[in-house]
């Protein structure tokens, strides 16, 4: 075996959890981008990529605009911030979470549509 | 419901009052007009969940699981099947209700691109595209 002590090993289901994120971030941006009214308060599916989570959270788009502004952050329901490190903002009605450095947090940049298409 | 098929561009078009009953009857039209156009078994698969989902969002969250008009249509048009289900329901609004978003999950996990648009005249319109060479 090679030496590996140079690798970083993520849980699976910390991967898995980090694609759920992922997916339920394109999700919103899929709502964002067909929206046509652009005023008032805009549902979004929370991301926080846990299985059973309904939870929907209302933005502006503005508000959805400043979450986007970074790959690493996503937007979650109160109280959703668990898994993750690092909470970037608090509202009543939603929190802005960050993925930390490493696996985890590439995953969140390779997978983000807006650098895709950049 | 009525359908239709064009000889220019193919296409298949579902539209009429859905119910949840309807639901595995339009994701298997969708299905077999995919698999004739060449989709591999794998693509085939996705659409027919993306579709499955997309229209059971429809019935569930547009009319509080009553079901109500609901407008499919599918095409095929350079290499890329094109979907679109539209309802006349309460829209995607701050009332959504749970499993909205795994839903949405499901379609964004197979399709190459999509999008989910407000009607002018009430109601979502969910827009999906797939790559026949994707899969």
């Amino acid at each position: 075996m090679a030496d590996d002590d140079n690798m970083s090993v993520v849980d699976s289901a910390e991967e898995q959890l980090a694609l759920n994120e992922s997916t339920f971030r394109d999700v919103n941006e899929a709502i964002e981008s067909g929206r046509g009214e652009r005023g008032g308060l805009v549902p979004f599916v929370c991301e926080c990529g846990r299985l059973g989570c309904t939870d929907v959270v209302e933005l502006t788009l503005r508000e959805y605009e400043g979450v986007r502004a970074g790959s690493r952050c996503f937007l979650v329901a109160p109280g959703h911030d668990a898994s993750f490190e690092r909470v970037v903002r608090e509202d009543a009605r939603f929190t802005v979470v960050a993925k930390p450095e490493g696996p985890l947090g590439d995953i969140a940049d390779r997978t983000d549509p807006r650098k895709e298409n950049a | 419901m009525s359908a239709g098929a064009g000889v220019a561009v193919p296409y298949l078009t579902i539209a009429g009052h859905v119910s949840a009953a309807d639901v595995a009857g339009i994701r298997g039209r969708v299905r077999a007009f995919a698999a004739e156009r060449g989709a591999s078994r794998r693509l085939v698969a996705a659409i027919g969940l993306a579709v499955g989902e997309a229209v059971t969002n429809a019935v569930v969250h547009g009319y509080d699981g009553a079901g109500g008009a609901v407008r499919v249509e599918v095409d095929f048009e350079e290499g890329e099947i094109e979907v679109v289900v539209a309802d006349g329901g309460r829209g995607f609004t701050t009332a959504a209700t749970e499993g909205l978003g795994l839903g949405l999950a499901f379609v964004r996990a197979g399709a190459s691109a999509f999008e989910i648009r407000d009607r002018t005249h009430g109601g979502v319109e969910v827009w999906m595209r797939f790559a026949l060479d994707a899969a």
